[in-house]
């Protein structure tokens, strides 16, 4: 199994324009109602209480928790984050607006807003290339999918909940969906441990699959990830045995980057196997892996009587 | 403008640079170009300085938010985010602007 770390900030600057296909107006329709909603709440605030501090709602976050919801539900939590912390380097270009314009605005109003336009869309491209530039140099890298820690919290209560408790078999994951997991406080009351084997001889020494079934089955394999779910579960005497195996960056022995079996062994000796073969890139890959986990996870509790 | 720069945020790659235009001051041109024309430049002076406070506070809410939004997803996360807006942008106001 192969990774690369999830570094979603390094590639190149480019236009997605098969993103044309998923243009929806509602979506644009939600923005600029946000945006008519604060210029009204503005021109309240003037006359309230003054132009200046009417100005203030002139650089507020009116538009960015709609555009960060949708976005989370289209593409995922790590590009809401990223598009935040883009943001965050846009808000010094939105500063040399203000300043550019309070500059001029007296002595040339209509040049002035066209001048601020240019100052901002500088400043901010100037920092994000800096800061991109800074990242290069430290070798700045993300090794974790951005998970909001509610969503790991959920399968821990729903294991707490029910009495039950986890060991986990990672491939390609890499140990990544243990240690989202055991960031959850009270963890330790339901998670065994979780072993992580990243080629055919760890899985036989460290998780005791047999040899001949690693002989006779592709590494990423439904049967392979069954085994390792019941071996995960044996070995760390859990109730419940979790295990992935996938290839994540590039092809493997004729197996398609993407393809990826995950697998859980519940208490009551049943396995539920999921498989799926799309590819995302090793980033949004090793994301979609450790949230279809979590989802494994519990829907297998589902029926389950509790202890 | 609101539109025109969610658009363009919608198709650059990577997110990080799209978030550029998240912070864009689509709001501010519009309303600006609006007091101009209707009140002269004076009172729009008078804006533009609230504004550069308002700036600040964006930058703290962008602070936050890039972890809240890790935290609790993206809608409570950037909604959570909004105090430390109003705390900066009203701290300002009072004690430097007014």
């Amino acid at each position: 199994m192969t990774s690369r770390a999830n570094q979603p900030d390094q590639e190149a600057p480019r236009l997605d324009l098969s993103k044309l296909r998923t243009i929806n107006p509602r979506d644009y329709a939600l923005r600029f109602g946000f945006g008519a909603l604060i210029s009204a709440v503005a021109a309240v605030v003037v006359m309230r209480f003054g132009p200046v501090a009417g100005g203030l709602f002139l650089a507020f976050p009116a538009i960015l928790p709609a555009t960060l919801t949708l976005l989370e539900k289209k593409e995922g939590l790590a590009q809401a984050v990223s598009d935040m912390r883009g943001a965050a380097i846009g808000s010094l270009g939105m500063v040399a607006f203000a300043v550019t314009g309070l500059l001029l605005i007296k002595s040339r109003p209509a040049l002035a807003l066209v001048a601020a336009l240019i100052a901002w869309i500088l400043a901010a491209l100037a920092s994000y290339l800096l800061l991109r530039l800074l990242a290069r140099v430290l070798g700045e890298k993300q090794y974790l999918p951005e998970i909001a820690t509610q969503e790991a919290a959920s399968v821990i209560e729903a294991l707490s909940g029910r009495g039950f408790t986890l060991g986990l078999a990672e491939s390609c994951t890499g140990g990544t969906i243990a240690a989202l997991l055991t960031d959850v406080p009270g963890a330790g009351k339901v998670i065994r441990g979780s072993i992580v084997t990243w080629n055919d001889e760890t899985k036989a020494d460290l998780l005791g699959l047999d040899p001949s079934l690693l002989a006779t089955h592709d590494i990423v394999s439904a049967a392979v990830a069954k085994e390792m779910a019941h071996r995960a579960k044996k070995v760390l005497r859990a109730d419940i045995g979790f295990a992935i195996t996938g290839v994540e960056g590039r092809p493997l022995h004729g197996q398609p980057s993407g393809l990826t079996f995950l697998a859980v062994a519940c208490p009551d000796e049943r396995t539920v196997v999921r498989r799926y073969h799309d590819d995302h890139g090793a980033g949004r890959n090793r994301e979609r892996d450790v949230r279809t986990a979590f989802e494994l996870i519990q829907k297998s509790l589902e029926g389950e009587p509790s202890r | 403008m609101v539109v025109a720069f969610a658009a363009i945020g919608e198709f650059l790659r990577p997110r990080g640079l799209a978030g550029i235009f998240a912070a864009a001051p689509s709001v501010a041109v519009g309303s600006l170009a609006i007091t101009v024309v209707a009140s002269g430049p004076s009172s729009a002076t008078n804006q533009l300085t609230g504004m550069v406070a308002g700036a600040v506070a964006f930058a703290a809410y962008c602070l936050v938010g890039a972890e809240s939004v890790k935290r609790f997803g993206a809608l409570k996360g950037a909604v959570t985010a909004m105090a430390p807006w109003f705390a900066v942008a009203i701290g300002l106001w009072l004690v430097v602007l007014r």
